[in-house]
């Protein structure tokens, strides 16, 4: 058979930078939002600080927004056709499991890098303006741990699910019903510990209270967020 | 009798199925096929709607995993090298999905360029003005016609060693499936490609194919070369005696009618064969007449499913 080197897969470089310039296109209205709000947000904060008497704090709804968004990402990023069904992804001469992989991590520069921007840019405003909210250097990268963990463990959960949305949806009602109802009080020791705990969402998403308590926290949500991707890729042929 | 069609030589295969079965639930998709496709031929696959044609071009491009059975393709084990060998493949597939809405045709296109890195973008640009394609349309703006022309120079712009074709001229106007035969044929001479298409247009590809394949729910019933299906399948106009009896002894009569005295049969068999057995059971053969492709792939078919 006359195959000449040329007629082999691609390079994963070469995937991962089109998968890069892929998802700005797909996010083109998430960024022209998100230009929308923070331009005239920075400009007229700007003018509070040059007024001087004005008194601009890091806001800490961005502890759970900025998660929020990271973990719903994959499910803008991703549809079902193209995983599960017989879409173009599926066609291309590239190792399935890796070109899910390497999409994941072109979706986790696209989130880390907008977070940053985010968190910077506040950051930025609130030490303009003195603000007592700034804390150690360490504080400002609890966001983007936070950001990385829970876009992973969105990604995880779209690769393993056909319908991840639903499911999601389903087991948020679940709880608020339970909640409602007063029946989730079986649950509650679990939930305080998966939330409140030492290895808890909570310091790993928000800081807690030391570099160390939030650094181990983070690294346990992180790994475990890692192992959910490989083993949600699992699903997804080799080939 | 003598067997009827020569086997294809098993070297020098571009493509290989060995006992390749896939089931759908308890639904049989393909039974036992054993896929034979020489290297630089032109290959049509035929079979009714169902009959496990687009399957088969999934199977061989580890689209879908088979229940049992083995391919290869251009030497690879397909479920072993599934990547490599979709990038030695151009594949045009049966439905019309290409990519987002959003996305234009030409930023579809080069996206291809970067998983195939053999593709030749003055190849493809000229091909999408033999084929009148729009690169700045959007894909949801496009027809069916225009997609598939589309899919067609994706498959051809890097010039991959084996062309699959899931029925590539449907959605296609009678001039365009003119060009897109055109192309095909000047692609088949520069590269010397080889071509496995599946159709239901069978006269399309008269001009074009080398070997013939029938499938019928899910086996291969044929599978030779055309020529020897052209010196095989045969009319035969007989005239036999009052209360003529068909002779017993042969099998493989595809097509029997019959106008009074006059019989109208096709036989699938040597021909010297089929007109001494007809002449011993007291019939006197007229006339014989080679079958053009549709006809005879439409007898076969026909016979398939009936059996």
């Amino acid at each position: 058979m006359t195959t000449n080197t040329r007629h082999e897969p691609p390079r994963a470089i070469a995937v991962f930078q089109l998968q890069i310039r892929k998802m700005g296109r797909i996010l083109r209205p998430e960024l022209i939002g998100l230009a929308l709000i923070l331009s005239p947000t920075a400009i007229m904060a700007l003018g509070l600080l040059m007024q001087r008497d004005a008194a601009l704090d890091y806001p800490q709804e961005l502890s759970f927004l900025l998660p929020a968004a990271a973990f719903l990402l994959p499910f803008r990023l991703w549809s079902k056709k193209r995983l599960f069904d017989r879409g173009d992804f599926l066609l291309m001469p590239v190792e399935r499991r890796k070109h899910i992989l390497i999409r994941v991590c072109a979706g986790a520069v696209w989130a880390l890098s907008l977070a940053a921007v985010v968190v910077i840019l506040f950051n930025l405003l609130a030490l303009a303006a003195s603000s007592p909210t700034i804390g150690a250097v360490w504080r400002w990268l609890v966001p983007l741990g936070a950001v990385a963990t829970a876009y992973l463990l969105g990604s995880a959960l779209v690769l393993a699910l056909r319908h991840p949305l639903r499911w999601t949806v389903g087991l948020v009602l679940t709880f608020a019903l339970l909640s409602a109802f007063d029946l989730s009080a079986p649950l509650e020791p679990m939930t305080r510990a998966l939330v409140h705990g030492n290895l808890g969402l909570q310091p790993a998403l928000t800081g807690g209270a030391s570099i160390t308590a939030w650094a181990v926290a983070l690294l346990f949500w992180f790994g475990l967020s890692l192992i959910a991707v490989a083993l949600a890729s699992l699903r997804h042929r080799k080939d | 009798m003598t067997k009827p069609f020569p086997s294809i030589d098993e070297a020098g295969l571009a493509v290989a199925t060995r006992a390749l079965s896939k089931l759908y639930g308890r639904s049989p998709a393909l039974k036992d096929v054993d896929l034979r496709v020489p290297e630089g031929a032109v290959y049509m696959l035929a079979g009714e709607n169902g009959a496990g044609k687009s399957t088969l071009l999934r199977l061989l491009l580890n689209l879908e995993r088979p229940t049992n059975g083995h391919a290869e393709v251009t030497g690879l084990t397909v479920d072993r090298n599934g990547a490599r060998v979709r990038a030695r493949v151009g594949y045009v597939p049966e439905g019309f999905g290409m990519g987002p809405s959003w996305m234009t045709v030409g930023r579809w296109f080069a996206e291809r360029a970067v998983y195939y890195p053999a593709w030749d973008a003055d190849y493809a640009a000229a091909l999408c003005r033999r084929l009148d394609i729009d690169v700045t349309r959007r894909i949801g703006q496009l027809s069916k016609g225009q997609t598939r022309r589309a899919q067609i120079v994706a498959a051809l712009a890097h010039r991959p060693p084996l062309l699959l074709l899931d029925e590539p001229s449907d959605g296609l106007d009678p001039a365009a499936r003119d060009t897109v035969l055109e192309l095909v044929s000047d692609h088949l001479s520069q590269t010397g490609c080889t071509i496995l298409v599946s159709t239901h247009l069978i006269y399309e590809l008269d001009a074009l194919v080398d070997q013939v394949g029938v499938l019928s729910h899910g086996r291969l019933t044929t599978q030779t070369p055309r020529d020897a299906l052209r010196d095989t399948v045969k009319s035969y106009r007989i005239r036999g005696p009052e209360d003529w009896e068909a002779p017993s002894d042969l099998p493989d009569v595809l097509h029997r009618g019959q106008f009074g005295r006059e019989h109208s049969w096709v036989v699938r068999g040597d021909e010297t064969e089929v007109a001494a057995r007809i002449a011993a059971s007291g019939g006197e053969v007229r006339d014989v007449a080679p079958l053009s492709l549709h006809d005879a792939v439409v007898h076969l078919m026909r016979q398939g499913a009936a059996s």
